[in-house]
């Protein structure tokens, strides 16, 4: 009896989170229409974000392949990868907030270009895939423009590198000093004698190895030289001043928390991707299954506005939003959208409201006619994990608030666990 | 990886007028650096971000002169609490390559770097 209800409870939590989970991807999926994917391979192929694998590093890119691809034996089954070469590989151009703020087009290219890859092996659940098909997608995005840090933010870069000179300048100072030390100048001349040795003897590569004395010595050397500079700081902090070096970093720190990298201006990003589909799972059995193309021109606002313009070519869309709205069983067709979205969110703020409008033309078929969509959205977060949306337009097949009324439009967004 | 935040090291020229090249990387992703260098006892020149290949001077002109450099590296990364200094010399005998680094306990600390790099003329 008392498993039965433990049953029927864990059922009926099952049930709620179930449903918010699926509200939640729901929204996500129709306020953000008028915007570039993020990873345009995945997005062809149906993934969802939270689905795709974004490596920073070599290594976790391998970790994500082996355990997509069980250990190297087989080809992944369902896997999505976004691919920032830049981050991923570069150990050239540095990725400090300096780099980062750079407006130079060279440098935002580089920085914002990703390479989304994606493979599929639909189940015979998946509704708009072939069960008996694999899908393979390949997609890039970038930057042409990209904003820059916003004014209170520059602001908070600029007041910590002024802090960040100031310690230097000092830190250059003791380091300086320290060269008339008499422990260190005795490792120091240690090591000389060392590399002379290993010049004469032709063993440079002595010098890089880590088991070899003069490594050792060198290890000494710089150990010595950190105790000695901690020396010298542990007796600045006791002088109360604003130019010591506990205040410093203090100011530092505060002024580091301030720094919330919001960016403001002009952006414009492209994305693009085809997939294909391998009839019976043949590589030599192909068709392209859907492609497409996207640019988004915008600007934003110090205090969160942000106006952005969408021009986007779909061959062979998911769904012929004209054609009352239904998934496309028709096959070859391409479509063409122009929209504009007004997005207001503020920093830091718990409501945000958009309006975009959508335009879509179908331009391979004389029997469907262009529509277009006007939608209005709101929320407010009550605590960060629940949220009150409210949503209210027309939608391309001309429903004006599908439930019929206003009331039925608005949505409590709640997450389980403790409020935050 | 265990923290290292200073180095005292050696960097191997000879008497030739072939340059010798400094180049700093800092990580990780997001955060925020200056660099004060300075040769000697020449004026110190600041630089904000990571230091792209630059030229220092040949082997002959920086033999027996000493490199310091001070760098401070501060976390705004909202990814990482890991900093993260590469110095790469080139054009001296042979390429080397320090790596200095560490992981910041509480949210937007500071790391205070310090090198010494003598061109020891063998």
């Amino acid at each position: 009896m008392i498993l039965k209800k433990l049953f029927l409870v864990l059922c009926t939590v099952m049930a709620v989170a179930q449903g918010y989970a699926q509200e939640n991807e729901n929204e996500g999926t129709t306020l953000d229409l008028l915007k570039a994917p993020s990873s345009p391979a995945s997005n062809l192929l149906g993934f969802a974000t939270s689905d795709v694998d974004k490596p920073t590093d070599i290594s976790a890119l391998m970790m994500s392949l082996q355990s997509a691809s069980g250990s190297f034996m087989r080809l992944p089954s369902s896997y999505a990868v976004d691919l920032a070469p830049y981050f991923l590989i570069n150990k050239k151009s540095g990725t400090t907030t300096t780099e980062l703020n750079s407006g130079k087009f060279a440098d935002v290219f580089r920085q914002t270009f990703v390479i989304s890859v994606a493979i599929r092996n639909p189940d015979s659940t998946a509704s708009d895939f072939v069960s008996t098909s694999t899908y393979a997608g390949l997609g890039f995005k970038f930057s042409l423009v990209r904003p820059k840090y916003s004014y209170k933010a520059d602001m908070a870069l600029r007041r910590i590198h002024v802090l960040q000179k100031s310690l230097n300048k000092k830190n250059m100072r003791t380091l300086q000093q320290l060269e008339t030390d008499t422990e260190l100048r005795e490792l120091r001349n240690k090591m000389e004698e060392l590399a002379r040795e290993a010049v004469r003897t032709g063993h440079l590569e002595l010098l890089s190895d880590s088991t070899n004395e003069f490594h050792k010595v060198e290890k000494m050397a710089g150990e010595k030289l950190k105790e000695k500079m901690a020396a010298d700081s542990a007796s600045n902090f006791g002088i109360e001043t604003e130019e010591s070096k506990e205040a410093i970093t203090e100011e530092l720190q505060k002024t580091a928390a301030s720094f919330d990298g919001t960016r403001s201006g002009f952006s414009w990003e492209v994305a693009g991707g085809i997939s294909g589909e391998f009839l019976n799972k043949q590589f030599n059995n192909s068709r392209v299954h859907n492609a497409g193309i996207w640019t988004t021109l915008g600007y934003t606002t110090e205090n969160g506005l942000a106006i952005l313009g969408l021009v986007r070519f779909l061959h062979n869309p998911e769904k012929i939003f004209a054609k009352d709205n239904e998934l496309n069983k028709m096959g070859s067709i391409s479509t063409l959208d122009g929209g504009a979205r007004a997005v207001y969110s503020p920093n830091g703020g718990r409501f945000n409201c958009s309006i975009e409008g959508v335009y879509r033309s179908v331009l391979s078929s004389n029997t469907i006619d262009p529509s277009w969509r006007l939608i209005f959205n709101a929320d407010y977060s009550i605590f960060r994990n629940q949220k009150l949306t409210f949503s209210f337009g027309r939608n391309f097949d001309g429903i004006i608030a599908k439930d019929g009324n206003l009331v039925a439009a608005l949505t409590l967004i709640a997450g389980l666990g403790n409020k935050r | 990886m265990a923290d290292q935040t200073t180095l005292d090291t050696l960097y191997l020229v000879s008497d030739t007028d072939k340059n010798v090249s400094l180049e700093i990387i800092i990580g990780d992703v997001g955060q925020t650096a200056s660099s004060l260098i300075a040769i000697d006892q020449e004026e110190p020149k600041d630089h904000e971000g990571s230091l792209s290949e630059t030229p220092l001077g040949t082997n002959r002109e920086l033999s027996n002169k000493v490199l310091f450099i001070t760098t401070t590296i501060t976390d705004t990364s909202e990814l990482s609490n890991f900093t993260e200094m590469i110095i790469r010399l080139r054009g001296g005998l042979v390429f080397r390559e320090f790596h200095l680094s560490k992981t910041v306990e509480e949210d937007h600390q500071s790391v205070p770097y310090a090198c010494r790099i003598k061109f020891l003329n063998v």
